[in-house]
């Protein structure tokens, strides 16, 4: 189906975006806060979990999960991630229906009391959070942060981008973050949470087949009776990187894992941004790229190895899981299949499959709440392009911008996550 | 073609007996611009020993060739189907569990061709010792990734714990030995039983019309006859194998696996079973229980602690996961919690509250194709229907939930398996 978001300014930086579906069965409503990445790191990574577990109404985890459960179930989730050099804080709540509730029940707007109480009410007096809560809240952090190890994948993309990064402020420091975490107090908290209201970009997201005008009613009233000093977020984008560093970490492991950070020379979100998005999915996008047919298909090197843009920061990432001993083997076909990219050697139906299967997973993003919602979640502070948008940009992409894009690409980091026969 | 209704969720799907032998189910989704289809068959990594009704004797094959011929078939001797998908925008995709195989796709454009090259290709193997060599490379690297996945590794650890004989103790994709004995004959062999249409399902959900469906099915399918296949399940002691077993991987905290073995005595769980063996679990250790607030604030567990109803043919079990600083600790606080709840029985508002929780996660399952196409596979391999659950929560009763959570327990009857940190 075809929607376009209605678009409402309900305070200063604080917008209201609202998607009507049809025939669908839940409703989706997302309140998102982004505030600059380095201000308050560590507070606002605990604010996350402690605003998703308590409220002065709802004062333990059991009784959040009681009222959820008594909405039929409703979903809720709550996290904090990098939205460039930008911070996300993101508090969503999916129920079903009103319509389809067994008792006539509205449970629309209680779940949306629901959310504004996790965010503006929470267990705090005196301008401190409570400190019993915090301790089991800063455990949890921790916990979260260091278990990042379990999933191998995830590690070495993280550790690639901490050295690539080490001098900006996206290359956040998963050690210090951890140290971060701990030192934090019930006043730090508090603090935190007030500059966060009162600074951050808002986003106010309801996506469903719902009755707009209550919800809306009583967003205006809480978010209208904020007093706000937004800041913007800004995002250092580097245009290319002069040689490339090398590192190798050791650990036990079966298998390794090779990670390579490119800057795409793009100087901002918008700059070359569908000639990029289409070169680095022919390069390694889905099962026709370059990146699938080559490392894994002909060369049988991998189970995986493939390419994802980052548009708000300017950077592109390989990644693929390989045996130690094929690491040379693996870096050399990946770059060799980089200059077949910037010397416009992949064929014409490479090109059209991925400009296919791009235009295709954006033409059904307006199919349910859940990924409307999750779509638009990126552009807290910028004007939201609509999927057919990104789809007609992406449509007119030809031969000569991909390539274009393709020279662009500088490599700035190999990170090597070595494991092997003797390490096992 | 027989219509299947649901008035309050005011949904509709279509059933068709085709006949090529195939069973086809189409859910059509109105103002959707996406189509999802998916092509199953009742065949996983679980059946190792097998042969068609008639043959003299069984056919045991490789740990992990239901996965392997899972690759495999997306090759043929011209295009693969993958660059064949190139060409229609689809995003395709196959999984290999424990008792199916599914080849997938989702499109917003150009669906019957699609549907075309997902019938044609599944229903058209070629294999070679070429081809299959060359896929002992690619299948080796998945199998050591997952051997790094803590997760993973701490739930094939417990169930090889649990599981004297019953191929579900086996990991899905096999290991580098064992596929390394995989040859193209074993792959038509296995193909030859499994890939029977009367062993199938297509499930169709999205911007889809049941005569489109049929269009396409008409054109490509030709009519087989069915076969009965026979499984060969050795007898598996009701006891587990073993109570406590290690691992050590690179982990940041131990973590944990706890299972309680089932006594079976048919080999599948009807509906009913699996949703009620859900409030159960919810009434156990759900966020709204003192239990996990508990867990919780000792320290003792964290946000990943899970836990699920584990079932399929011939096995089910309860199994509790996490991180944990004491994992023994850890099972005697669930055992005891189990004990208690035994004892007691689950309170009535709180079997209100939990059966309110489940209708509405049925219902919104309903939003999503992919889920809904999921749910007709595996409710048409059980010989229910994907509605059915929503009707059996309405009419469950607390006793029936008490009964079953005295029963389908048995806390005596447990393994348990700790992924610990290197040293």
């Amino acid at each position: 189906m075809s929607v376009t978001p209605q678009v409402y300014e309900i305070g200063d930086a604080v917008r209201l975006l609202h998607v009507k579906t049809e025939n669908t069965k839940t409703t989706c409503i997302s309140l998102i806060l982004l505030t600059p990445l380095c201000e308050n790191t560590a507070e606002n990574t605990v604010l996350a979990s402690f605003l998703a577990h308590s409220a002065k109404k709802y004062p333990t985890l059991a009784r959040v999960n009681e009222q959820l459960e008594e909405l039929y179930g409703a979903a809720f989730s709550s996290d904090v991630s990098k939205l460039g050099e930008g911070y996300r804080l993101r508090l969503s709540v999916t129920c079903i229906n009103d319509a389809l509730c067994l008792d006539g029940e509205q449970i629309s707007a209680d779940a949306l009391r629901l959310l504004l109480d996790l965010l503006f009410e929470p267990l705090c007096e005196n301008g401190a959070f409570d400190a019993h809560q915090l301790e089991t809240e800063i455990r949890l952090c921790a916990q979260d942060i260091e278990s990042e190890l379990n999933d191998k994948r995830a590690y070495a993309l993280s550790q690639m981008v901490e050295h690539m990064c080490a001098e900006e402020p996206y290359g956040l420091s998963k050690a210090e973050l951890l140290e971060g975490v701990k030192s934090v107090t019930p006043e730090s908290l508090y603090e935190a949470w007030q500059t966060l209201l009162s600074t951050a970009a808002i986003s106010v997201q309801v996506v469903g087949d719902v009755d707009f005008a209550p919800l809306e009613g009583m967003l205006r009233t809480r978010f209208g009776a904020l007093s706000r000093a937004p800041r913007a977020v800004e995002t250092v984008f580097v245009e290319a990187a002069e040689e490339f560093s090398e590192y190798t970490e050791e650990m036990e492991l079966n298998q390794s894992k090779l990670v390579l950070g490119f800057r795409c020379g793009m100087q901002n979100a918008d700059d070359d941004f569908f000639s990029m998005r289409v070169m680095a999915d022919v390069f390694g996008g889905g099962p026709y790229s370059r990146l699938f047919m080559h490392v894994r298909e002909k060369l049988s090197l991998c189970y995986y190895c493939s390419a994802r843009l980052d548009r708000r920061k300017g950077i592109m990432v390989v990644q693929s899981g390989i045996e130690a001993k094929n690491k040379q083997a693996a870096l050399d076909e990946i770059l060799k299949q980089l200059s077949v990219m910037q010397n416009g050697e992949f064929t014409d139906e490479e090109l059209s499959a991925s400009k296919a299967a791009l235009c295709d997973a954006y033409r059904g993003v307006n199919d349910t709440p859940e990924s409307v919602d999750a779509y638009y979640a990126q552009f807290v502070d910028t004007k939201p392009q609509t999927p057919e948008e990104i789809a007609e940009g992406i449509g007119a992409v030809d031969r000569a911008a991909v390539v274009a894009a393709a020279k662009r690409l500088t490599l700035d980091t190999v990170y090597f996550l070595k494991g092997g026969e003797e390490n096992a | 073609m027989r219509e299947i209704k649901n008035e309050r969720l005011g949904e509709r799907y279509y059933e068709i007996d085709h006949k090529s032998g195939l069973k086809i189910l189409v859910y059509p989704k109105e103002n959707y611009a996406s189509t999802y289809a998916m092509f199953g068959t009742r065949y996983g990594s679980i059946d190792t020993d097998f042969r068609l009704q008639g043959e003299e004797h069984f056919t045991s094959v490789p740990e992990g060739i239901a996965h392997f011929l899972e690759h495999k078939l997306f090759e043929s001797e011209e295009l693969d189907a993958f660059e064949r998908y190139a060409k229609t925008g689809a995003s395709a995709n196959a999984y290999t569990s424990f008792d199916r195989t599914c080849y997938l796709f989702s499109c917003t454009d150009n669906f019957e061709a699609s549907l075309e090259i997902l019938l044609d290709f599944v229903t058209h193997p070629y294999f070679t010792e070429a081809t299959v060599q060359k896929e002992q490379g690619i299948i080796g690297q998945e199998i050591q990734m997952c051997r790094d996945e803590a997760g993973w590794e701490s739930l094939f650890a417990l169930l090889r714990a649990m599981y004297h004989l019953h191929p579900v103790r086996i990991d899905i994709a096999g290991t580098v030995e064992s596929i390394a004995d995989i040859t193209a004959d074993l792959l038509y062999t296995c193909y030859n039983t499994f890939y029977n249409l009367s062993n199938m399902v297509l499930c169709v959900a999205g911007k889809v019309n049941p005569d489109e469906v049929l269009e396409v099915a008409d054109k490509v399918l030709k009519a087989q006859a069915p076969v009965e296949i026979e499984r060969k399940f050795h007898e598996e002691p009701r006891e587990v194998k073993a109570a406590f077993v290690e691992e050590r991987l690179a982990v940041a905290a131990p973590i944990f696996s706890l299972g309680f073995k089932e006594a079976v005595e048919t080999p599948e769980r009807s509906l009913k079973e699996l949703i009620i063996s859900n409030v159960i679990l919810e009434a156990v250790c759900g966020k709204t229980t003192p239990f996990y607030t508990e867990l919780l604030e000792s320290g003792l567990s964290n946000t990943s602690f899970d836990c699920e109803y584990f079932y399929g043919y011939g096995y089910a079990a309860w199994i509790f996961t996490g991180e944990t600083p004491d994992a023994r600790k850890m099972e005697e606080k669930l055992v005891a919690r189990i004990r208690d709840l035994q004892e007691s029985g689950i309170a009535e508002k709180d079997f209100l509250r939990i059966r309110k929780k489940l209708y509405g996660r049925t219902v919104m399952q309903f939003n999503d194709i992919e889920s809904i196409a999921n749910g007709m596979v595996a409710s048409h391999f059980r010989g229910e229907s994907i509605f059915d659950d929503a009707e059996i929560l309405e009419n469950l009763t607390l006793e029936e939930v008490n009964a079953r959570l005295r029963s389908a327990i048995d806390t005596n009857c447990r393994s348990l398996a700790v992924i610990r940190g290197k040293e």
